[in-house]
């Protein structure tokens, strides 16, 4: 059994779907999945891209299944530039502890160096105490605790309402 | 004295980054301000876009002066997919009160409702109150409050020690 990470295909699709709601259920929150395969497809490996991703392969006798993935875009700082931000992180319970985590989130912390991006940002929740710990021993800083930042979401009809006030020429 | 609210134009970045660095000010991180001009026309105008920006202009007399800004990017939501993240949103202190916040981010979210988006995102610092009560009074929601999310981010060393971790193939 050897385990790769490379660049996901188009043909990942469905096994990152099946992570992405692996990740759902462990946060708490897989009622908030409304992801569709055919949208991740799309939105993924057509004429217009919005992530890329990495993901890891488990290979046996022939037979491959995805058990861990990083998918991520980039993302801008008007005071440092272009940066990445690193949306999900996953890898399946039963293969952790092999160093796989450190290899997808090595990769796309590689890219983020050689775009010269730089930050990798992304979130996590308060109470995940294990990837907190996992994150501040790698040297990643809690931007919430350090400096108070809050991270706010407009959706829905207050969203739509906001969109009623623009009257750009 | 009209306040016209338009997208930004390669010839706007001087004013975008006077209003970059007053915004930094408000936000007592000016220190962190690393951009330079020529970096923003390319970010913004180059082959490669890496961000989208609405200004306000005062115009008056035929001379005009910018006197606001919202810039965002696309960002990727694996539960509801394409989303908008407004990384900076300000109008400076003189010309507050008159409805041009409302309209630069109005136009923001405009692009995200024309555009699918299920969300718009941005972060606070925590001790910004008139801040955050001008966006609770427009509906959004803090997120880091209400389910607890913090932000993380790697830079520096550590962000190069963790690349050095990559052994995709």
């Amino acid at each position: 059994m050897s385990i790769i990470v490379r660049e996901a295909l188009q043909t990942d699709c469905q096994g990152i779907m099946d992570l992405i709601m692996g990740l759902a259920v462990y946060e708490k929150m897989e009622d908030k999945v409304k992801m569709k395969l055919e949208t991740l497809q799309e939105d993924g490996f057509g004429s217009e891209k919005y992530f890329k991703c990495f993901v890891a392969d488990r290979q046996e006798n022939g037979a491959s299944k995805l058990i861990g993935y990083a998918l991520y875009y980039y993302i801008y700082s008007t005071w440092e530039g272009k940066c990445i931000y690193m949306e999900d992180f996953y890898v399946s319970p039963e293969y952790r502890g092999k160093g796989v985590g450190s290899r997808l989130m090595g990769s796309v912390c590689k890219i983020a160096v050689e775009k010269k991006c730089a930050r990798v940002q992304f979130s996590v929740l308060g109470g995940n105490k294990p990837s907190i710990d996992y994150y501040k021993r790698r040297g990643a800083i809690d931007m919430t605790e350090v400096e108070d930042w809050h991270l706010f979401r407009l959706t829905g009809s207050a969203l739509e309402k906001l969109a009623a006030n623009s009257n750009t020429v």
